[in-house]
């Protein structure tokens, strides 16, 4: 039935596909909780300032853009602590820079070029068997992380002063949790592209929390929601030849509305 | 003699010319309930927020007998209960979630308990108790039993203020710091509560600070009443607290400080047209 399958990008699409959504559900679910859910949209589109930086350079791109993400997550986690200016001011400005500088930078380098819009749309049935297994390495590691450090992070999003009064390092725990997400942006940004990365972070968190259930239990149905859509995204995309990335998106907000729907109309019982 | 639970020399904390508190020294006793009274602004969350080390401040604050920067190491030892936590209603987390990030501190406690120990102050941790016994304890403390598989975003005020202090009383801490816990609850919630900290502090000889705007309460509650508007202008037992004017007191405060705030403006305003 699903011959496609017998493909080689196909294979390798489905692995990274898989790969990456399960990291990007799971880290997300700190982000929205933190109220930080744009965050994921501010360190994509610097990095395309780090992507036009490796073009204008011409550097690999996606190194370029790794330096310029981690180092602008670092920078406004170092912000946020310490001046007054609120979460959502910061990655409100981080993003519009991030779109300002590329625009300055591509222009500069001869105009709008094709590979442009491959990190802007993302092209997960183009990567190479190397962009699979980064894909592969990398979300192991920061499943792995988010696994060991879960607790602390989730009672760090509830509050982080007690947390800290309760002797976590939340400074260092901060760092390491915006490094990983800038890490992840980068590697999903082969799959959804600049502009769609954060609706793999932020989209199957918001769809399970409506479900109501507590914290172990919001996290699995976020990571099968996030899994749903990218396999049968990167597989209905190919069968009606339209972009994976928008199939991938648009297949989550579906089952977010069925989800919203159906509790709506009381088929599925929410806890309380 | 042992070294007080608390003890606070000369904290002052002030944001550039504006003083929140000045040289406030006090000393706590392990088993005291001490009620601090004060209006708005008077520096009462300021003060508790020196105290866990969330505030810049000038002088010396030690807890269990370790001072300043070394108090870090004891500072999960303290439950502290915030005056305002609002929780979103589709917040992922059930009340066992909620205490279970209790348990969390746990781990840094049992490290630094020798320091306690060191200064006579015992943890009263039980190593044979699981995870769940001990959360079904903080539970029936606080009589939340029922709400377990709850989400905390559909608790009622005074039940997520009970399962607070149940996220708080897992850990098994030596003193809690409340930053008015009866705002904002109704009568029943209230009395609830009042029930359950007099039992921890009489019963189980957990040491209880606590922020409040009600006297009469108050007076109910607790051994000692401290009474502070940026300075401390009464400290003392709850029978001393009843035979002093501190109507008179806090007028004749309330009078200094506004003496002395107007001195200042005065102060400002006659540098600044001097120099304008």
């Amino acid at each position: 039935m699903l011959e496609i399958l017998a493909y080689a990008f196909m294979q390798k699409a489905l692995i990274a596909g898989i790969a990456i959504g399960t990291a990007c559900s799971m880290l997300g679910l700190f982000l929205v909780l933190k109220r930080y859910s744009l965050f994921g949209d501010a360190i994509s589109h610097v990095a395309l300032s780090g992507v036009a930086i490796g073009i204008f350079l011409n550097i690999y791109p996606l190194w370029t853009a790794l330096i310029t993400s981690v180092a602008a997550s670092v920078g406004i986690t170092r912000l946020r602590q310490s001046t007054r200016i609120q979460g959502d001011a910061l990655i409100a400005m981080l993003l519009i820079f991030g779109v300002a500088f590329a625009v300055l930078l591509i222009s500069a380098s001869g105009g709008f070029r094709v590979d442009l819009f491959s990190y802007l749309f993302g092209s997960i049935t183009l990567i190479s068997s190397e962009d699979m297994l980064t894909a592969v390495v990398v979300s192991l590691a920061i499943v792995t992380v988010v696994i060991i450090l879960k607790d602390k992070f989730f009672y760090m999003a509830l509050d982080e002063r007690q947390a800290k009064i309760s002797g976590l390092n939340t400074t260092l725990l901060n760092y390491i949790f915006m490094i990983m997400t800038s890490i992840i942006v980068i590697v999903a940004m082969r799959l959804v592209g600049i502009l769609l990365v954060s609706s793999l972070i932020v989209l199957p968190n918001i769809a399970a929390m409506i479900l109501g259930k507590g914290f172990r239990a919001t996290m699995f149905i976020s990571l099968c929601i996030s899994l749903t859509s990218v396999v049968v995204g990167i597989i209905t995309s190919y069968y009606l030849n339209v972009a994976t990335s928008g199939m991938i998106v648009i297949i989550c907000i579906g089952i977010m509305a069925s989800i919203m729907i159906s509790k709506h109309l009381k088929i599925i019982e929410v806890s309380k | 003699m042992k070294v007080p639970i608390l003890s606070i020399r000369d904290l002052s904390v002030r944001y550039g010319s504006t003083t929140i508190l000045e040289n406030v020294s006090m000393d706590v006793e392990q088993g005291d309930m001490l009620g601090i009274l004060g209006p708005n602004g008077a520096g009462k969350t300021t003060l508790f927020n020196s105290i866990l080390m969330l505030q810049e401040h000038e002088g010396m604050v030690s807890i269990f007998g370790y001072s300043n920067g070394a108090r870090k190491y004891v500072l999960p030892f303290i439950g502290y209960l915030p005056q305002r936590f609002s929780i979103d209603q589709n917040f992922p987390a059930t009340v066992e979630d909620l205490i279970f990030t209790g348990l969390i501190s746990i781990r840094y406690m049992k490290k630094n308990a020798h320091l306690l120990e060191r200064n006579g102050y015992r943890w009263s941790y039980d190593p044979r108790l699981s995870n769940r016994e001990r959360i079904d304890e903080a539970l029936s403390m606080v009589g939340l039993e029922y709400a377990r598989r709850k989400r905390i975003g559909m608790l009622s005020g005074g039940e997520l203020q009970r399962a607070l202090i149940a996220k708080i009383l897992v850990s098994k801490p030596l003193m809690l710091i409340l930053d008015e816990p009866f705002t904002a609850l109704d009568q029943d919630a209230q009395i609830k509560l009042f029930n359950i900290l007099k039992a921890l502090n009489e019963e189980i000889g957990i040491t209880i600070i606590l922020a409040a705007h009600d006297l009469m309460l108050l007076m109910k509650l607790a051994k000692h009443i401290a009474c502070i508007d940026k300075r401390i202008f009464f400290h003392g037992s709850k029978d001393e607290c009843l035979t002093t004017d501190l109507v008179r007191l806090y007028s004749e405060h309330a009078m200094h400080i506004h003496m002395r705030d107007h001195e200042s403006i005065g102060n400002t305003r006659r540098a600044s047209s001097s120099t304008g």
